[in-house]
């Protein structure tokens, strides 16, 4: 299915939409000298199979929690991946990964300031079995945050 | 600015698709075309809202991903941090308090792009002291709706 998903004229359109997302179906056509109807039809398959996701980003700083905290968190007696299921379902938790070997958890959780912060800990660290130990770090200053690749096919 | 109700319904709605037509999210939300386009304009001219063209990463290739931290010396940090986000395998670049003071988060097609990254540009600068590489091998959640859309001066 990937194969001819991504083949050559989907790649190019993709490409036209990373570079312009707002860009009309009709200038891509005329771009890549194909019909409108056709580059509505890839887009609409790349769409369907969670290819693609031309979608709207909202400022980090419009969400009213502007701390960023990087939490590395180790877990015992529990998969991590338990743990890490239960963070994720966190508001306050925006994106949680397993490393490869330590930490067990990396996850970032925005907060209003630091006593909020210091209230998920309480409310959320501390009560979520297994995690044995954390080590916050907070972002200073955002210099970059631009996710243009996602898990947008789930598993 | 603030986002009113509004903005809050259409955001929420392009979030999901941004392609949808203005007069259709017009039609969903049960306002006016000219509503729509408005509140459109001012969100992406007061830099509160951007469009992006979201990828699968494993439908892409950009199967490795890696949290790279990195012990600079406080002068070249900026400079560092700056010209690293310049590189579009790099989503996340900030400067942090703790033992680094450099966070970066890279997404690459190999473990090869990533180290041709870190040592052929990251490490050549001499003010950098240590980078530790963090491969993230499962990602549970990563939020995508939100970004930095325009930096304060």
């Amino acid at each position: 299915m990937t194969m001819d998903l991504l083949d050559d004229l989907n790649r190019a359109i993709i490409a036209a939409l990373q570079e312009n997302p707002s860009r009309t179906n009709k200038d891509i056509g005329k771009k890549l000298r194909v019909s409108e109807p056709t580059v509505a039809t890839r887009i609409r398959a790349l769409e369907d199979a969670k290819v693609l996701r031309v979608m709207m980003q909202s400022d980090m700083r419009a969400m009213g929690r502007p701390l960023l905290a990087l939490v590395d968190i180790n877990v015992e007696g529990r998969p991590p991946e338990d743990v890490a299921t239960e963070l994720a379902a966190l508001d306050a938790c925006t994106s949680v990964s397993i490393p490869m070997s330590n930490p067990d958890i990396f996850c970032n959780v925005n907060a209003v300031d630091g006593e909020d912060l210091q209230r998920f800990v309480d409310d959320h660290l501390s009560k979520i079995e297994g995690i044995v130990s954390y080590e916050i770090s907070t972002a200073l200053e955002v210099v970059k945050l631009d996710p243009r690749f996602g898990k947008l096919r789930g598993e | 600015m603030r986002l009113d109700e509004v903005d809050r319904e259409i955001v929420a709605l392009l979030k999901e698709d941004a392609r949808i037509s203005n007069r259709e999210t017009a039609r969903r939300l049960g306002i006016s075309d000219t509503l729509v386009r408005k509140r459109l304009r001012r969100l992406s001219e007061s830099g509160l809202a951007k469009i992006t063209a979201v990828t699968d990463y494993v439908a892409m290739g950009h199967t490795t991903t890696a949290l790279v931290r990195v012990v600079s010396a406080p002068k070249v940090a900026r400079e560092v941090v700056e010209e690293m986000a310049k590189f579009e395998q790099i989503s996340f670049a900030a400067l942090t308090t703790g033992r680094f003071n450099i966070v970066l988060l890279l997404s690459a097609r190999s473990r090869r792009e990533v180290a041709d990254i870190i040592h052929k540009h990251l490490r050549s600068w001499s003010g950098v002291h240590m980078v530790e590489t963090l491969e993230l091998v499962e990602t549970v959640k990563h939020r995508l709706d939100v970004a930095l859309v325009v930096r304060d001066k």
